[in-house]
C-alpha cells in the first residue's frame, strides 16, 4: 500500500520532501554552518548572503543553522505525541471488539469526553500542571490524539469481526489471536497509517503554535514556531523573515496531509476490485 | 379494435462508445393485457424497461426505435412532459422494496401524500384510502402497518406497500422489474396474486421482467424471452412454454425442469387422477 | 473427553437434534426462536430444511455449529452432545471438523484479501501439523473436488465468479474432510447457470465422501432437486417431516401445502390461487 502510494504523483512529491525534512532533521546539526546558539554581535539581521544562506536573526545567528536545529525538535515532538495516541487509541480500540460490552462502553464514553477537549488549552493547561517542557506539551496532545486512532482502529475491526469470513475461521477453531494476525490486521493498519500521517501534520503544527506562543521551551533553544515569533517582532528590518520557518512548517505539515490522501487512495484503490469485475460480480447477482 | 397501450418498436440502447446493449427489441402490450420478459442478467430486460420508463442511467443512451405509450411519443417527452405520465399512468415497483420508501415516515403517510399527489383528496380522506388501499392488497390489519416505518416491515409487505403507491393512482400499466426476486417463496406467490388480481380488476396493464421463467409463467399471458440485448422468442405463455421454439427458450425450460418441482407436481397430477 | 470420531455408515444418526429450545436477544427483548425441534441426519444422506424468513432456520444451523446458546434440549454430533462441550474445548471440537457450513452469501464468505489457497486452507493451518507443501495438496485436492483447476488457488476473490466463489466456500468446507455440511441457502444468491451447477457438485458430494449433508433453503426447487428428505420449519416448528417425493406430491400441514402451491411452476398459477388463499387465511387464523 504504501509503494503504491509512492508510485502517485502526489504521494511522490510528499514522501519526497518529508525525506528531505527528516534528513536535515538528522544530520541538521552536523550539517549546520555555525553554532545555532552562538550570535554574531557584528551581524545582526543580515540578509542571506554567501556566508549566511538564510541570513541572521536579531541576535546575530545563523538562520539556517537554527532552522535546521529546529527541525529536530520539531519533529520528535510531534512524532511523540502522535507515538502516544497510537498507542492508547488502537490498543483500546481494537480491544473494544472483543472484550465485552462493559469495557466497549468505558471506552467510548472516555474517548467522547477526550474529543471535547480543546487540543492547545488543554496542552497548555497540563505544562501548567506538569511544569513547561515541550514532552509535558506533547504528552497532554497525545492523549487527546488517542480518540481519533481509536475510532478509525474500532471501526475497520467491527466491520471485519462481524463478517461470514471471521465466522468462518472461527468455525474451524481459529482463536481470537489467529483471527487479528491473519483478518483484522491487514485491515485496520491502511487506516491507521493515513491517520498517522494526517496526526504527524496536525501535531506538527500544534508544536509550532505551543513554540510560537513560547510555551515548552526555554530560549535561546532555537523551534521553528519561536523563530516565526521573534521573526515577526522584526518585520520592518526583516520583511522577508517569517516567511522562512512559516514556509517549512506549511511544506512539512503539507507533505504529511499529502501523504495520507495518496495513502488513502492507494489503500482504497487495493480493496475495491475492478470496474470490470465489479460488472461481472453484478451480472452475477441479478442487478 | 384498439391499438395497444404500449408499443416498442426496434429498440436500441448503447453506451457512449457505441457497444450496444439493447439491440432492436420490439413488443406491444394491450390495454389489460400482461407481458412477461425473461431473461438473465446482461439480457437488457431492465435496461429496455427503464427506456420505457425515461429512467435510463448516465451514459447509456435510446439510439434508435420507437417506444409509444397510449398515443405519446415517449421518446420525444422532456423532463417536465415526463411527469404527467410517470406515477400516474405508468408505474413502477422494483426488487428492493425498502430502499425507495423513506425511513423515517410511516408507510401509510407516505401512501397518503402519493395519493393526495395524483388527486384531490383531502389529509383524512387520503390515509382512509391509504388503509383502503392496503387491505385490497392483502395487508392484514392495515392500519397498524399504515403505522409502521419501513424497517418494522418484512420484504413482502413492503413490496406490497410499494405497489400500493404505484397504483394509487389508477395506471393504465405497471412494470415490475424483479420485483419478487428477493422474496421467499409464499411472499412472491402472495405478491404475484395480488398483482394477477390487479390486472383481472383493475384494467391495468402488467408487465413483469423476471429471470425466473416460472414466476413469469403465474401472471402473464404473454412472454418475451431476452438474451445479450435481443428477443430470441415470443408469443403467448402456454406456447412458448409448452412449444419452446428457440433453443434458448428450450435451455431454460430444461433447466427448470430438472430443479424446479415440475416433476413431483406432475407426479401428484397422476395421482390424483 | 475425546476427540469425536469421525461417524462411520452407522445407523447411529450423525446429527441428532431433540426437543431443542433456542432463545435469542437480551432481557426483555428476549425471544423464544425453536420451539422443541426435533432433526436427524445420518451419513450419506441429504436432508433438506425448509424455512422461509422468520422460520428460526438459521437460528437452528448456528445452534448446530455452537454459536448458539441452547435452552434446552439436545443436539448431538457423532456422539458428542455439542450443548455440554465447554468454552474452551469447543475450540478444539470446532478444529477436529466434525461439521462445517457453507454461507450463503458468496461475496462475503471470502476474505477479500486473501487468495484462494489462504481460503480454502486456513482450517488446515489453524489445526497445524502440517508442511507448506503437503498443505497445498490438501487445497488442491478440494479445489479438484469442487471441479476448479489449480490455478484457481492462487486468485483473489474479487477475481471469482459467485459460483466459482461459492464452490471455493464449499472445498474449504470440504477440506477438513468433514462427517456433516451444512449448506444455508448455498445457491439462492447465484445467477441459474451457476446454480445448477454448485446443486450438482453438491448432490454428488455424499457418495465420493463420507458425508451427511443439511441442505437448508426457502427454494423448493432446489430442495426438490438434491434432497432425500424434507423438514419443514415454520415459526420454529417442524410441521412436517418426511421422504422428498412425499411431502412434495402429498403435503399434509396446511404450511407444507402453502409451501408447495406457491412454488413458481411453468403452467401457471391460475388454478390454485384459490387454494392458496383459502391455506394462507387457515394459517393466518391460527396466529
Amino acid at each position: 500500500m504504501f509503494l503504491r502510494a509512492i508510485r502517485q504523483p502526489l504521494g511522490a512529491v510528499s514522501v519526497g520532501i518529508l525525506a528531505l525534512v527528516l534528513l536535515l532533521a538528522i544530520l541538521g546539526p552536523l550539517l549546520a554552518p555555525y553554532d545555532p546558539l552562538v550570535g554574531n554581535a557584528r551581524e545582526i539581521l543580515a540578509g542571506p548572503s554567501a556566508a549566511h544562506w538564510l541570513g541572521t536573526d536579531p541576535l546575530g545567528r545563523d538562520v539556517l543553522s537554527r532552522l535546521l536545529a529546529g527541525s529536530t525538535l520539531s519533529l520528535v515532538s510531534a512524532a511523540e505525541a502522535v507515538a502516544l495516541g497510537l498507542l492508547l487509541g488502537v490498543i483500546p480500540g481494537l480491544l473494544s471488539v472483543y472484550l465485552g460490552r462493559t469495557f466497549e462502553w468505558i471506552t467510548l464514553r472516555l474517548m467522547d469526553s477526550l474529543i471535547t477537549l480543546p487540543f492547545l488549552v488543554f496542552a497548555i493547561a497540563l505544562t501548567a500542571l506538569l511544569g513547561n517542557g515541550l514532552h509535558q506539551a506533547m504528552f497532554a496532545v497525545g492523549i487527546l490524539v488517542a480518540p481519533g486512532f481509536y475510532r478509525v482502529s474500532r471501526a475497520a475491526a467491527l466491520a471485519v469481526v462481524n463478517s461470514p469470513y471471521v465466522e468462518a475461521a472461527r468455525l474451524v477453531g481459529a482463536s481470537p489471536l489467529w483471527v487479528l494476525r491473519t483478518h483484522l490486521w491487514s485491515k485496520v493498519a491502511p487506516t491507521v497509517a493515513v491517520t498517522t500521517a494526517t496526526m504527524m501534520g496536525a501535531g506538527l503544527v500544534i508544536v509550532s503554535a505551543l513554540t510560537f506562543l513560547g510555551i515548552g521551551v526555554q530560549p535561546p533553544e532555537p523551534t521553528w514556531g519561536g523563530m516565526l515569533a521573534t521573526d515577526l517582532g522584526y518585520l520592518y528590518q526583516r520583511p522577508y523573515g517569517p516567511f522562512i520557518p512559516a514556509t517549512l512548517i506549511m511544506l512539512t505539515v503539507g507533505a504529511f496531509n499529502g501523504l495520507a490522501d495518496a495513502l488513502q487512495d492507494s489503500s482504497r484503490s487495493s480493496r475495491t476490485p475492478s470496474s470490470r469485475t465489479v460488472a461481472r460480480l453484478r451480472k452475477v447477482a441479478h442487478v | 379494435m384498439s391499438d395497444p397501450l404500449l408499443s416498442v418498436r426496434d429498440l436500441r440502447v448503447a453506451l457512449a462508445d457505441g457497444t450496444e446493449l439493447v439491440r432492436g427489441v420490439s413488443f406491444s402490450v394491450e390495454r389489460g393485457g400482461s407481458l412477461g420478459i425473461v431473461g438473465e442478467s446482461g439480457s437488457g430486460k431492465s435496461l429496455t424497461c427503464r427506456a420505457v420508463l425515461g429512467i435510463i442511467p448516465e451514459g447509456v443512451a435510446v439510439t434508435s426505435g420507437e417506444l409509444a405509450f397510449d398515443g405519446v411519443d415517449l421518446r420525444a417527452l422532456s423532463y417536465e412532459q415526463w411527469m404527467p405520465l410517470r406515477g400516474r399512468r405508468i408505474s413502477a415497483v422494483f426488487q428492493d422494496p425498502g430502499s425507495y420508501l423513506n425511513p423515517s415516515i410511516p408507510v401509510g403517510r407516505q401512501l397518503a401524500e402519493a395519493l393526495r399527489a395524483s388527486s384531490a383528496l383531502t389529509r383524512p380522506e387520503a390515509r382512509a384510502r391509504a388503509i383502503e388501499l392496503f387491505a385490497s392488497l392483502g395487508l392484514r390489519e392495515p392500519q397498524r402497518v399504515a403505522r409502521q416505518y419501513p424497517h418494522e416491515l418484512s420484504g413482502g409487505m413492503l413490496q406490497r406497500v410499494l405497489i400500493a403507491i404505484a397504483i394509487c393512482a389508477d395506471p393504465q400499466l405497471l412494470i415490475a422489474d424483479e420485483a419478487t426476486t428477493a422474496l421467499d417463496v409464499t411472499v412472491q406467490a402472495e405478491v404475484l396474486d395480488v398483482l394477477a388480481d390487479l390486472a383481472a380488476t383493475r384494467e391495468l396493464a402488467i408487465v413483469l421482467v423476471s429471470h425466473d421463467l416460472a414466476v413469469v409463467a403465474q401472471v402473464c399471458e404473454n412472454i418475451v424471452v431476452m438474451r445479450d440485448g435481443v428477443i430470441v422468442e415470443s408469443g403467448p405463455t402456454s406456447t412458448v412454454l409448452g412449444n419452446p421454439q428457440h433453443e434458448y427458450t428450450r435451455l431454460l425450460v430444461a433447466d427448470h425442469e430438472r430443479y424446479g418441482i415440475e416433476k413431483y407436481l406432475a407426479a401428484r397430477e397422476l395421482a390424483r387422477v | 473427553m475425546s476427540e469425536p470420531s469421525r461417524a462411520p455408515l452407522s445407523p447411529a444418526p450423525l446429527l441428532e437434534v431433540r426437543d431443542l429450545r433456542v432463545s435469542l436477544g437480551r432481557g426483555r427483548a428476549r425471544t423464544e426462536i425453536l420451539h422443541g425441534v426435533d432433526l436427524s441426519v445420518a451419513s450419506g444422506e441429504i436432508v433438506g430444511l425448509i424455512g422461509e424468513t422468520g422460520s428460526g432456520k438459521t437460528t437452528l444451523a448456528r445452534t448446530v455449529l455452537g454459536l448458539a446458546r441452547i435452552d434446552s434440549g439436545a443436539v448431538t454430533l457423532g456422539g458428542t452432545d455439542v450443548g455440554s462441550i465447554p468454552g474452551r474445548r469447543l475450540r478444539a471440537f470446532r478444529r477436529a471438523g466434525l461439521a462445517q457450513y457453507v454461507f450463503q452469501d458468496p461475496l462475503q464468505s471470502l476474505d477479500p484479501q486473501l487468495s484462494v489457497e489462504s481460503s480454502v486452507g486456513e482450517g488446515l493451518a489453524v489445526r497445524g501439523g502440517l508442511r507448506r507443501d503437503e498443505l497445498r495438496a490438501r487445497v488442491l485436492d478440494a479445489l479438484d473436488l469442487v471441479g476448479l483447476e489449480p490455478s484457481f488457488a492462487d486468485r483473489l476473490p474479487s477475481e471469482l465468479s459467485g459460483g466459482q466463489r461459492q464452490r471455493v466456500a464449499i472445498a474449504r468446507a470440504m477440506v477438513l474432510e468433514p462427517g456433516l455440511l451444512i449448506c444455508d441457502e448455498p445457491v439462492s444468491a447465484l445467477d441459474a447457470a451457476s446454480r445448477g451447477q454448485v446443486l450438482e457438485l453438491l448432490a454428488g458430494l455424499p457418495s465420493v465422501r463420507e458425508l451427511g449433508m443439511l441442505f437448508i433453503s426457502h427454494d423448493l426447487g432446489s430442495v426438490a432437486s438434491i434432497t432425500d428428505r424434507i423438514v419443514v420449519l415454520y415459526r420454529g416448528v417442524i410441521v412436517e417431516s418426511g421422504s422428498t417425493e412425499r411431502v412434495l406430491t402429498e403435503p399434509r400441514h396446511p404450511y407444507t401445502r402453502l409451501l408447495v402451491g406457491s412454488a413458481p411452476t411453468l403452467r401457471g398459477g391460475a388454478a390454485d390461487r384459490g387454494t392458496r388463499a383459502e391455506l394462507r387465511a387457515l394459517l393466518a387464523d391460527h396466529h
